[in-house]
């Protein structure tokens, strides 16, 4: 008995495979990364692991094996009751959402005690003892109030780490963690991550790290495979997949990242690299880049914002905000969750209204105040992306409604045989499908649906456009192709961007020139 | 503490809009009280008497005054018997001040005699009745809640399954066959076709007398047949409530992490499910209750069960003014009352909800 887990020819779907011919070997104490994007199938072979598989998806063909002291389990062949006893005392689990991965309406304490009975302790005092002495091992500020407190009294990473000490408190011999930390702040997530490591390696438990993100798993697995539509294309040792990516798909992966140091515009996508073609990327050194921002910042500014402030009730959002905003330019605003950036970019196109301060904007040769404006005005020469493109298009309306009710809005002139001409040149530029028009948001792709959004901002004719972490919820093959997209916006003129997002690295390589706010306040001007 | 005097306030307007709504629609009905409350006799001057005695004589302004007087808990009655709020006919439980002119009490709200029924106080005909409405009503409530939720439950286990079907089915059928016809079905036949084997009577209220007129006894076989046939919209309606708000329990990601921490259906279902699926089912269970505590019109009629909404159907039809009304300020007291227990419920159920408040 060497290895703690394999998996061996597996196939995994509803009647077509979703996954197919998985081969992967886990041993014990290994960290082992699955990476791919969404829809490539990391997440069922995990959940296939213990039996999880959702609905009606099977494992179509091959075996699992488990190897847990004393005992082999094989799926398919397990009988319910080792599969729960597999769950309670070999397997630890840790999801993405530490927001609805909790129950809501139990007590934390209680959920951590819930599974400390399930892994055999039988003491009411001795579990109570054991969950505060995990409480405190995964660092949570506090552990007696953690017991009493619900989940939404903790913050997203606080409920992340109650969630290791739930998956790791019975010493289970594999961790599973399925994107443990997509949906935190940049800087949390490295401290989970490290928490999660470093409890793994005490313990001697394996740890299988399913995630997105290829750079984030190289550095912390020995070993890697890398998914795609369902098929492991390239497996091996986490060095050789860095230094030498042998498949196009592990290469494109690299590749279509936005890095600022290694400014390539457009960025490559995964699509082009694969198909083997050259497209004609430019790269900008650094100083270029410092210098298009600085030809754009001669030009008088387009909206001047000074001393903004806004509260709600006695919490200060924003305290003291100041920038300029240049025609042409793309500005950057950097910042944790919580910091009042979404807060500001609502301010700016109207959606609240400014508490006190002053927001300009340049009209031919002098400066109006913002909230002067009518919201007709307003709306059409500011508009907004958002970051969650299902939620932003109305499910029960076709996309040709949804951009026409747009147009119709601000361009109610128009004839209709214009607006639909209009309509399907926005689609063209937008590279949608024609038809789609009479589609519904859902039968897009997520990378479509974002398009759909855009194309709903552009239609406007704006000529601020506001993206708040637009490309956040993507993909990396996705949000590369949403940046070309915006970059291409950006060349034809005529559109300043504000761009907003955690990520600094995205931000530094969309932007000319970035600031970073801190509880309400920009902290430095770069 | 804010939220409290908030909660007190609204409480207080909704009870005084009702009292006033029901005051001044019937104060413009047809009909001359005095001339009712003395079986038509044509003496003008006992007609006289009466209407000074009850102060039908008086503006509506000064009528409505003694009418809120006589409903708040507490207020001053006069001391001459012959006066329109006097304090002989109240039902006192403690006099705070007295004078010669009157006296200032805590009492019972007073809702007066009543037209039809020989001057009887209205609060001692709603008194006997209401324990049964309520009996009536909670022992139903508690059948549907106990039946639909573990209907529910056990449908929402395995959504597309047989038994699923079947219970959608059923409860479908439940909703929607009106109450006067399941109760006379169901008054049929387990009260009289097949009554040798259930045992149960066709009809009968709570208190009845024994054989021999002697003693009163408490009849609770009489309840069984009302209590089901009043209980099965609701049921079916809190199955089907219950059913829905569990496959959306299922469907959420902290329902994955229970299935991955190795428990057994049963306890997700009874442990992480259910807790978050109530909270529809409490709020439509509330209303059913309310309406309910309202009086079943049909049900009670056809089981002769004495109960709130026959005596409203009865006053109504003999224009018993005073009843109605009576009637409806304690049911419109019971909707403000549930309602409230039941923000409180919720806040029980979900602490997320007090966070809000």
């Amino acid at each position: 008995m060497s290895e703690l887990v394999s998996i061996h020819e597996v196939s995994i779907g509803v009647d077509s495979p979703i996954v197919n011919d998985l081969n992967l070997t886990i041993e014990p104490g290994e960290r082992l990364g699955l990476v791919g994007e969404s829809g490539s199938g990391k997440t069922l072979s995990a959940l296939s692991l213990a039996g999880l598989l959702p609905g009606n998806v099977r494992l179509l063909k091959g075996v699992i094996s488990i190897h847990i002291p004393g005992n082999m389990i094989q799926i398919p062949g397990a009988t319910e009751k080792q599969l729960l006893q597999l769950r309670r005392q070999s397997l630890g689990f840790v999801f993405q959402e530490p927001m609805s991965a909790l129950n809501p309406v139990m007590r934390c304490g209680d959920q951590l005690m819930e599974n400390l009975k399930l892994g055999g302790k039988r003491s009411e005092k001795l579990r109570q003892s054991e969950a505060l002495s995990w409480l405190n091992k995964v660092r949570l500020p506090n552990p007696e109030r953690v017991m009493r407190a619900y989940p939404h009294e903790l913050s997203g990473g606080q409920r992340q780490r109650l969630m290791i000490a739930m998956a790791l408190c019975n010493k289970p011999k594999l961790l599973i963690a399925d994107e443990p930390t997509t949906a935190l702040d940049v800087k949390v997530r490295d401290v989970v991550l490290d928490l999660m490591d470093e409890l793994c390696r005490a313990s001697g438990t394996a740890l299988l790290l399913i995630s997105h993100d290829l750079q984030m798993v190289a550095q912390r697995c020995q070993t890697i495979a890398v998914m795609q539509n369902g098929i492991c294309c390239e497996y091996g040792r986490a060095e050789d997949l860095v230094n030498n990516p042998k498949h196009p798909y592990t290469k494109a992966l690299w590749a279509c990242r936005p890095n600022p140091e290694h400014r390539l515009i457009p960025l490559p996508t995964v699509k082009e690299i694969i198909a083997g073609g050259k497209m004609d990327y430019e790269q900008f050194s650094e100083s270029a880049w410092t210098l298009k921002g600085e030809a754009l910042r001669r030009h008088p500014a387009l909206l001047k914002a000074r001393d903004v402030h806004f509260s709600y009730g006695s919490t200060q959002i924003l305290r003291g905000v100041d920038f300029d905003l240049y025609p042409g330019e793309s500005l950057g605003i950097l910042g944790e969750s919580g910091c009042g950036k979404s807060t500001l970019s609502r301010i700016i196109c109207g959606l609240e209204s400014i508490q006190k301060g002053t927001m300009s904007y340049r009209d031919g040769e002098s400066y109006l105040p913002l909230e002067q404006q009518d919201r007709m005005w307003r709306a059409q020469h500011i508009q907004m992306i958002f970051q969650d493109a299902m939620a932003a298009l109305n499910p029960n309306h076709r996309v040709g409604r949804i951009l026409g009710e747009t147009r119709k809005h601000f361009f109610p002139g128009e004839t209709s045989a214009d607006r639909k001409a209009v309509l399907m040149a926005m689609m063209e530029k937008m590279d949608l499908p024609t038809d789609g028009l009479d589609r519904f948001p859902h039968s897009f792709s997520g990378g479509q649906r974002q398009r759909i959004c855009i194309a709903r901002a552009l239609l406007a004719e704006p000529r601020i456009l506001i993206c708040d972490e637009s490309v956040a919820a993507l993909d990396v093959s996705v949000q590369a192709q949403i940046l070309n997209l915006l970059h291409k916006i950006r060349t034809e003129g005529g559109v300043s961007f504000i761009f907003i997002s955690h990520d600094p690295k995205t931000v530094h390589y969309f932007c000319h020139r970035v600031l970073q706010m801190e509880k309400g306040k920009f902290i430095d001007h770069g | 503490m804010r939220k409290n005097l908030k909660n007190t306030t609204y409480t207080f307007s909704v009870l005084l809009g009702v009292v006033s709504l029901v005051f001044f629609l019937f104060t413009v009905l047809p009909g001359d009280p005095a001339r009712m409350m003395l079986d038509q006799r044509e003496d003008s001057e006992t007609l006289e008497a009466v209407r000074k005695k009850h102060g039908f004589n008086l503006p509506i302004y000064q009528q409505y005054l003694w009418f809120l007087n006589d409903l708040s808990p507490i207020g001053w009655h006069s001391s001459d018997p012959e006066h329109v709020s006097a304090h002989q006919n109240r039902p006192v439980l403690v006099v705070f001040y007295k004078a010669s002119s009157g006296h200032f009490l805590l009492k019972w709200p007073h809702l007066r005699e009543s037209f039809q029924q020989q001057g009887q106080r209205v609060n001692s005909i709603i008194g006997r009745v209401l324990p049964n409405t309520i009996i009536l009503a909670l022992a139903a409530m508690t059948l549907a809640l106990i039946l639909g939720i573990t209907l529910g439950v056990i449908s929402s286990i395995r959504p597309g399954s047989i038994l699923d079907h079947t219970i959608t089915l059923v409860s479908t059928l439940g909703m929607s066959v009106p109450s006067f016809l399941s109760a006379i079905a169901i008054a049929y036949l387990f009260g009289f076709l097949w009554s040798s084997y259930t045992g149960l009577p066709m009809n009968g209220t709570l208190v009845e007398w024994d054989d021999w007129g002697e003693s009163k006894r408490i009849a609770w076989e009489n309840l069984i047949l009302p209590a089901f046939t009043l209980g099965i919209r609701p049921l079916a309606v809190i199955t089907q409530l219950t059913r829905s708000s569990m496959l959306e329990v299922w469907q959420q990601d902290y329902m994955r992490t229970a299935r991955a921490k190795g428990l057994t259906l049963r306890q997700q279902a009874l442990r992480h499910a259910l807790p978050n699926a109530l909270n529809p089912v409490i709020t439509s269970a509330s209303g059913w209750l309310a309406s309910m505590l309202a009086g079943a019109v049909f049900v009670e009629y056809i089981f002769g069960w004495n109960g709130l909404g026959k005596l409203i159907v009865e006053a109504l039809d003999t224009l018993d003014l005073p009843v109605v009304m009576g009637c409806v300020l304690i049911i419109a007291t019971f909707f403000v009352f549930i309602n409230f227990a039941v923000d409180i419920i919720h806040a029980k159920l979900d602490p997320r909800i007090k966070e809000k408040q």
